[in-house]
């Protein structure tokens, strides 16, 4: 830890959105040389401080003072001028450019530089801080995800920036690399940036950080020396209360409901990505598919699901083959399908709940041979998930696309789970809510297990481990299935291509 | 309570929306010509109410503009950018003629054989964008237009061609017989059935989207496309129908012309239809692409676009100069959603609050 | 047999230099992420607007300024409601379609007092080039045309040099395929896209000034004829690629050529009316055959720093 003067420091900073106080007067500083944590669950605000750190959001109240002067960031440029870069969750590279391209594109900044130099600069600034070389000429698409964030990572550095921000960096990575990431943060702490470290793990923020602000609910709880504290303490800071614990139910395995056999999916750019997948799931049973996001999983589903075409392989439905069955013939077999997004695939923001509720079934809702709705059904249909799933919202007339994501997410689970379907696929079903409403849906999921088989798709490890019966992991798009007594270590190696 | 703060904001915002249109329409042609603004304001007002005869006229245009954009409606609401209803609306005047003039039968028998003949014809022309959108995945903006060129010069050909009547003063084709005439309802005037079949169509277009799964299948289609796909929505059958109906009901607009007004079918140097397919994507969009409203835009925009062509007779202009109208109108639907969402931000009128 | 074949590519590329320019230009506003679906409006208004700026001025030069300026105001217009306000870009762009035409056909009526006597305009004539044009068939079919079909070729080079390597271009690029990443990189996204926007419309303006001054010497209604959308469908059969948007100018261009001469001609005795189709059917086909296609990400897609984030 070097003794410095503050690089940034946060003061008062308050945001507020529609339906919540993002942040609530904030103070954060970060000091030079130092690898700096900002804790707190989904949803706590991290983000958002970080967001206006780097100019893409205004705060409502506060100041910002870089190396001790005053500064007004109206935008990302603005940012960049103060020497600050941000890698953000989901990575802001073009990725249908090369990386010499992508790299050029950040530098094009500066005018004086040259379109020409991209590569040599590059190549030269890699070497300097002993990150692994890069094809420089292959397209973003095609790399994976560590070697995309190594991009991210030398963009920033390429235009000097000392200030770095790195949200949640370890999120799109596994086993190995999350340590090799984790040892990059120090380094670049010793060769003097300044860096923020966001985080919801624990054990990364203690292995890394020297300082550690948790925030929750938007507030700063407190801001701690890592060496200072202990998992419990900080637990407490961020929870503020006892998480409640899942209990699994015994399961009696059931018959095969879903089966896949053998299965060859292609994706839209005509890569083979899921290579011959076989596995089943059984009634009563939760099967959890581990990965790394970009391993094949959107196909897997979509490929189960009806919506893509398979290559070669079966799909069977209680023992029925399904292979490239429609959506809608899928559907009528009594599989539901929560969708990751759901603002984005599984609902019509602009359209009323009722509507929305009645998607799956809407050729359900009357009797079978009419071509009318029966828009009574639709309506009580539509009240009894807002009252058992406890959606917060005025009226069942009103637009989904008012709801906030929480009630948005529970509106698709009431929707799917309600159908007292035979088999569900979900698919990263609690991405970015709050620790409450990801209990109530982690509960629901597991009260639909019992009647049910579930193919839980999930980037969440914590998630797919509290839920799952058995597990498996998709690598490369193919999918293996976890042994006896595997650890959490082992299932880290298997996600990144190693032996479990 | 707030369903009646947005009913009064759609209306008032018509009102408004329409205003500044015949407001600019009006200097514009004071602009060009000269003509003091007193008069071509006194020459709007009288082709719009100066008499019974005018009135009727605006329904007339009323009418193919409610058909077409009935058509248009359906279409926009599934998503799809249907610009072809003009061509379709020629398709289906050729369907009728070719019914008209090639079939005997008594009145009412002949009459429903051309009613069909045109939806077919017209449904068939807009399916076929739709066969090469869901196939082919070609846009269907650039496809819908190609296909209004090559509808107008098909009319062309035929009307120069085989369906040439060489007794008749004009290049024309014959005169249908009077069992392919729609009755007038008005006596004295042109106003004829085809504004009630419009009526009807509005009344089927609104139970198709509220009440059937056909139009909660096209909402849904056109709300979220993925999340219909996902829902189990049959995307391909969906867009092709709705194709078929829009063009449909476009092709019924181009019946209602031959078989209402002209009685046969005209080069397009005279010409059946001043446009009305491109007028009738003004009238949807004006009217919320609902079936109400489209019928109220219609009525509204019948008499914008009555009184703009007699203004237009008068002094002597050209058919482009209508153009202005649905530039304006089009617009002024752009500019109307920025006006409600900066509506939006006053307090009170915030839908969830 | 010689001649025939002469005059069409002649004819060809003479046909092709209108939609060459808009159609670059247009490119460039895709690749950016927004789309002017009313091209057909910018060439009218700026036909217009050239004709007159030629008579009163007796200049081809200062009516070429004239309606390049024309077809730059009304794609400023669109700009506005598409890259700052968000608005939905097919309805902005056939309501300014709309009133382009309008527009163009009301002043050239109250100009001349309605089309009754248009009058001779100074105009852009072919240039016979000294040695290059004396080459046995290529100098005839290359050679000899306006200063404008020679302006419109060298656009192509230079603008493939400005989209794939410069600065400008990489940031187009850039907006058009993500345009929040851009944003993070300090790009900005309005800037580029209006300057992008504004560019077509003046490409077309260039492309309506072509139609009146240098290959119909007039003005009258309906003399675009379809091209605004020919030249959109030119842009996605050369996959957003300037070289191979040019191609596909060329082919349209020689197949109006070839449909004029097939109405005068009459082969096979097919009607008239059947050879002008034969664009249109031509255009959708080419919409049918494209395959792999490479649509910018963002087109027609608004963006807003505070809804992305």
């Amino acid at each position: 830890m070097i003794e410095g003067t503050g690089a940034v420091r946060m003061h008062g900073i308050s945001k507020r959105f529609p339906e919540v106080i993002a942040n609530d007067h904030i103070d954060f500083d970060l000091k030079e040389g130092e690898v700096h944590a900002l804790l707190g669950e989904n949803g706590a605000g991290k983000t958002t401080l970080m967001n206006i750190l780097y100019g893409l959001l205004r705060p409502d109240e506060g100041e910002i003072y870089i190396y001790g002067k005053k500064v007004s960031l109206h935008s990302p440029a603005d940012a960049i001028d103060c020497g600050i870069g941000m890698v953000h969750q989901s990575f802001k590279l073009i990725p249908s450019f090369t990386v010499a391209d992508n790299i050029a594109l950040t530098l094009q900044y500066r005018s004086e530089f040259k379109i020409g130099e991209v590569k040599d600069t590059a190549i030269d600034l890699m070497k300097k801080y002993g990150l692994p070389p890069i094809d420089m000429d292959a397209e973003m698409h095609e790399l994976p995800a560590h070697e995309q964030q190594l991009v991210e990572i030398t963009k920033m550095l390429c235009l000097g920036q000392k200030i770095l921000i790195f949200d949640e960096p370890t999120s799109v990575l596994a086993g190995e690399q999350i340590g090799i990431l984790l040892e990059r943060l120090r380094m670049l702490a010793k060769m003097g940036h300044s860096v923020v470290f966001i985080s919801h793990k624990l054990d990364e923020v203690l292995t890394v950080s020297d300082r550690v602000t948790v925030l929750r609910k938007g507030k700063v709880v407190g801001s701690l020396e890592t060496r200072k504290t202990n998992r419990q303490e900080l637990v407490t800071m961020m929870v503020g209360r006892d998480i409640p614990v899942l209990s699994k139910p015994q399961i009696e395995k059931g018959q095969k409901v879903i089966e896949v056999q053998n299965l060859n999916v292609t994706s839209d750019l005509g890569v083979a990505t899921v290579k011959g997948a076989s596995f089943s799931v059984h009634k009563g049973e939760i099967l959890g598919i581990a990965g790394v996001a970009g391993n094949g999983q959107v196909e897997l589903v979509e490929a189960i699901t009806g919506i893509r075409k398979v290559a070669s392989g079966k799909v069977l439905i209680d023992g029925q083959d399904v292979t490239n069955a429609s959506p809608k013939r899928i559907i009528d077999m009594g599989v539901g399908y929560i969708p990751p997004k759901p603002r984005e695939t599984g609902l019509a923001p602009s359209l009323s709940i009722i509507e929305n509720s009645a998607l799956r079934d809407y050729s359900l809702q009357s009797s079978n041979l009419s071509i009318f709705l029966n828009l009574d059904n639709m309506r009580q249909y539509a009240k009894r998930l807002i009252s058992e799933y406890n959606i917060v919202t005025p009226s069942e007339d009103l637009p989904a696309g008012l709801l906030s994501g929480g009630n948005l997410m529970k509106l698709v689970v009431a929707r799917e789970v309600a159908r007292k379907a035979k088999a569900l696929v979900i698919f990263d079903p609690t991405a970015g809510l709050d620790v409450m409403t990801i209990a109530f849906i982690h509960k629901k999921i597991i009260e639909a297990s019992e009647n049910a088989a579930i193919l839980l798709v999930s980037t969440d490890l914590d998630e797919l481990l509290s839920l799952s019966n058995r597990i498996a992991v998709i690598f490369n798009g193919k999918v293996t299935e976890a042994p006896q007594g595997f650890t959490r270590e082992a299932l880290g190696l298997m996600m990144t291509g190693g032996e479990g | 309570m707030r369903v009646r703060k947005k009913f009064l904001i759609s209306v008032a915002s018509l009102v408004i929306v329409v205003s500044v249109v015949i407001f600019v329409a009006v200097i514009s042609y004071n602009l060009a010509t000269g003509c003091s603004i007193a008069k071509i304001s006194g020459l709007l007002l009288q082709g719009a109410v100066g008499s019974k005869h005018t009135i009727t006229e605006c329904l007339v245009a009323t009418t193919s503009l409610l058909l077409a954009g009935l058509g248009v409606a359906f279409a926009f609401k599934c998503g799809l950018w249907n610009i072809g209803a003009e061509g379709q609306l020629h398709m289906g005047a050729i369907g009728a003629t070719f019914i008209a003039l090639n079939l005997s039968a008594p009145a009412p028998l002949h009459m429903l054989l051309i009613i069909i003949a045109a939806f077919l014809a017209g449904g068939a022309w807009a399916a076929i964008p739709g066969v090469f959108k869901v196939k082919l995945r070609a846009n269907e903006i650039l496809t819908t237009i190609m296909m209004n060129f090559i509808a107008i010069w098909v009319v062309q050909y035929l009307v120069h061609g085989p369906w040439w009547d060489t007794t008749q003063n004009v290049i024309r084709t014959s005169t249908f017989p009077t069992s392919a005439w729609l009755p007038i309802i008005v006596p004295g005037s042109r106003l004829h059935a085809g504004l009630l079949l419009g009526v009807a169509c509005a009344i089927l277009t609104y139970v198709v989207f509220r009440y059937t799964r056909l139009g909660y299948a096209i909402k849904m289609l056109g709300a979220n496309p993925k999340a219909a796909q996902y829902g189990g929505v049959n995307v391909p059958r969906t867009i092709i129908i709705t194709m078929f109906i829009s063009g449909g009901l476009a092709g019924l607009a181009g019946m209602g012309l031959v078989c209402g007004i002209f009685h046969f079918l005209v080069d397009s140097a005279w010409g059946i239809s001043p446009g009305f397919g491109y007028y009738a994507i003004g009238a949807a969009l004006l009217g919320g692409l609902s079936a109400w409203g489209t019928l109220s835009a219609a009525i509204l925009f019948g008499f914008l676009i009555s009184a703009a062509t007699y203004l237009k007779a008068m002094l002597g202009m050209h058919a482009e100069s209508l153009y202005l109208i649905i530039g304006l109108i089009l617009l002024a639907v752009l500019a109307r959603g920025i006006f409600i969402g900066q509506l939006k931000r006053l307090p009170g009128l915030r839908g969830k609050e | 047999m010689a001649p025939f074949f002469l005059s069409l590519f002649a004819g060809g590329i003479r046909l092709a230099m209108p939609l060459v320019a808009a159609a670059l230009g247009e490119t460039f506003a895709q690749r950016s992420g927004v789309l002017s679906v009313g091209i057909e409006g910018y060439m009218t208004l700026a036909a217009a607007a050239s004709l007159l700026g030629s008579y009163y001025t007796g200049s081809a030069w200062l009516g070429l300024l004239m309606g390049m300026a024309a077809g730059g105001l009304l794609a400023l217009i669109h700009a506005y409601f598409c890259v700052t306000r968000g608005l939905d870009q097919i309805v902005s762009g056939l309501g300014l379609m709309f009133l382009g035409m309008a527009v163009a056909c009301m002043v050239i009526w109250a100009s001349f007092a309605g089309f009754a006597g248009m009058p001779a305009i100074s105009c852009f004539d072919p240039i016979d080039i000294p040695m290059l044009g004396q080459l046995p068939i290529i100098g005839q079919i290359l050679f000899h045309h306006g200063a404008l079909t020679y302006i419109s070729f060298l656009l192509v080079p230079s603008l493939w040099f400005v989209l794939e390597r410069t600065k400008f271009g990489l940031r187009t690029r850039a907006v058009g395929e993500f345009a929040a990443g851009s944003d993070t990189m300090g790009v900005n996204v309005s800037v580029t896209r209006y300057i992008c926007t504004v560019f077509s419309g003046v490409m077309s303006g260039l492309a309506g000034a072509v139609l009146c001054l240098e290959i119909n010497h007039t003005f009258f209604n309906g003399m675009v004829a379809g091209r605004g959308f020919i030249i959109i469908a030119a842009v996605v059969l050369g996959n957003w690629s300037p070289v191979r948007v040019f191609g596909a100018c060329l082919l349209f261009g020689l197949l109006d050529a070839f449909q004029y001469r097939m109405q005068i001609l009459g082969w096979w005795g097919v009607p008239y009316e059947f050879w002008i189709m034969t664009p249109y059917i031509i255009t959708i086909a080419a919409l049918l055959a494209v395959r792999r296609v490479r649509m910018p990400r963002e087109l027609c897609i608004p963006y807003f720093r505070e809804k992305a984030q």
